[in-house]
């Protein structure tokens, strides 16, 4: 029987940084399609609508000062939080279970096993979309800072290097893009389990039934934790509660 | 009755004289009618280098340009004949010849065209940009106008009608050349970096593009002149030697590392999508 428990995967610093990076990420995605395919049809006319190319380049550049404020927000989080909250957790880095898990996995998806990989807080395909997004904003954000402002980047690195982020820029945003459209978008609104979306990006929680299916070893964990607190002090379970044992 | 013939006589003699006074008038007003009366046919034309070379002009698109005030003799000088005397061999030779007409007026500009190397070409009789290649011949309007060859709209076109290839390539795929194209009013054109009248190759030290000048050229947009401007190549285009290497390296890196990516994780998906297919059979 489906419980209506639900635990808290993402805290309100969380939700707000993919809030800025998601906003962010579709306006630059408008307003730079057009200057890398400027010889379309279809670049002019998007041009177009923001008043010209001056107008539209300004949006981009807003929109990139949001992006990389949620780049600085998550930052800041990683080391304010757990000092805060007196919680660290390690639970985004890639560990062996994640080999073991994929492997398990493909052996499910294949059909030469029954059991699909269980997975804890995040699965390898959670780990690999977070630091995808670590390694794009690296090269995003120090590229176009650095066209950004050429003279001072050109205080440190010489012309050729300035010239090949450029191009580390426009072709890292078109992964970024594909990567985000193709894979993110089937993980988390085309997918059968999830369809039309998952709004644990806006509301930050999730139903046991979906923790069963997608965390079962969290899960387990967390009930465990909260039996064994429950039994300890006596107080009854409280909605969120149980998830901040991890952050 | 002989008073009022009288009169009459008068009035007509000064009819006559207003008559001719206006018509007078009217032919100063237009001193180009005699050569239009031929140029302004469409088929008018001749047979030069076995080429067959047009000698229409436009009277409108003339009237509405900055000189459609002057005379044709102003360009064209020693026209006066007809038949014309004074002929050149070839339409080259045109040009060369109504761009010494040019500085007669625009003489300031004309000496800046005789220091630069379009202008040193010329006095050698080599191949070169005269000025109606970048400004036109009958058509001049000012550089703000939209329809000027010159207008930074235009300038990329009309440079690249001679400097075709690797420069052409490399300023259209650059960050200026697609924010140019897309209408951006900042961007360098051609002449922000090489100046108009004065171009100089790169090789000679009072270049603009010159290596030892190339800071303080970039400086004039972006603020400071950063010597690591220089350590480099503006026109680069993706080859595996040159200038372009870095450049060629970093876009297959990416291209691959691309292509890798998305294939592994369609093939995830769709190997997901399949065994929901096949879990949803069994059920």
């Amino acid at each position: 029987m489906a419980s209506t428990k639900k635990f808290e995967r993402f805290n309100i610093h969380q939700r707000l940084q993919h809030i800025m990076m998601f906003t962010s990420f579709i306006v630059l995605t408008i307003t730079g399609l057009p200057i890398k395919y400027n010889h379309s049809w279809w670049a002019p006319k998007v041009t177009a609508l923001f008043g010209g190319f001056d107008n539209m380049f300004a949006v981009h550049l807003i929109g990139a000062a949001v992006m990389i404020a949620s780049a600085v927000y998550h930052l800041l989080y990683l080391i304010i939080y757990p000092i805060i909250k007196r919680k660290f957790s390690i639970a985004a880095v890639p560990t062996i279970k994640d080999v073991t898990d994929l492997v398990q996995n493909f052996r499910y998806l294949f059909g030469l096993s029954k059991e699909a990989a269980k997975f804890d807080r995040y699965s390898y395909k959670e780990k690999f979309d977070y630091w995808a997004v670590f390694w794009g904003m690296v090269i995003m954000a120090g590229s176009g800072l650095m066209m950004w402002f050429p003279d001072i980047a050109a205080q440190f690195f010489p012309r050729w290097f300035i010239d090949s982020t450029r191009i580390a820029h426009s072709d890292e945003a078109m992964l970024a893009i594909l990567a985000i459209f193709i894979w993110h978008f089937y993980n988390v609104h085309f997918s059968p389990d999830f369809f039309p979306m998952n709004f644990v990006w806006f509301h930050g929680k999730m139903s046991e039934e979906s923790m069963e299916h997608e965390h079962p070893v969290e899960l387990e964990r967390l009930l465990e934790n909260d039996n064994s607190m429950t039994r300890g002090q006596g107080p009854s379970y409280k909605k969120g509660e149980s998830s901040e044992i991890k952050m | 009755m002989a008073f009022r013939k009288i009169l009459l006589f008068v009035f007509l003699s000064l009819a006559l004289v207003l008559i001719g006074a206006t018509a007078s008038v009217a032919e100063a007003a237009e001193p180009n009618d005699q050569c239009l009366q031929c140029h302004s046919n469409k088929g008018f034309s001749i047979e030069k280098e076995g080429k067959t070379v047009s000698l229409y002009v436009d009277s409108n698109e003339l009237s509405q340009s900055v000189h459609g005030t002057n005379d044709c003799q102003t360009c064209h000088a020693g026209m006066e004949d007809i038949p014309h005397k004074e002929t050149v061999s070839s339409v080259r030779e045109l040009a060369a010849k109504v761009t010494e007409r040019c500085q007669v007026c625009h003489a300031d500009v004309n000496k800046e065209y005789k220091d630069s190397t379009h202008g040193k070409l010329a006095a050698e009789g080599q191949e070169t940009a005269y000025c109606s290649d970048c400004h036109g011949a009958h058509t001049i309007v000012k550089t703000e106008n939209e329809n000027s060859l010159v207008n930074r709209t235009n300038i990329t076109e009309t440079c690249t009608k001679c400097h075709s290839g690797e420069i052409a390539e490399s300023y259209v795929e650059s960050f200026h050349g697609k924010a140019v194209n897309l209408g951006s009013t900042k961007a360098a054109t051609c002449v922000d970096c090489h100046t108009d009248h004065m171009i100089l190759g790169p090789t000679e030290p009072k270049s603009t593009v010159s290596k030892a000048n190339v800071p303080e050229t970039c400086a004039s947009c972006h603020n400071t002149a950063q010597p690591n401007f220089a350590v480099g190549s503006e026109h680069w285009t993706f080859e595996p030697d040159g200038p372009g290497k870095p450049m060629y390296y970093t876009l297959k890196f990416f291209t691959w590392l691309t292509i890798a990516t998305i294939v592994l994780l369609i093939v995830h998906i769709e190997l997901d999508l399949f065994r929901k297919y096949k879990n949803a059979g069994k059920k």
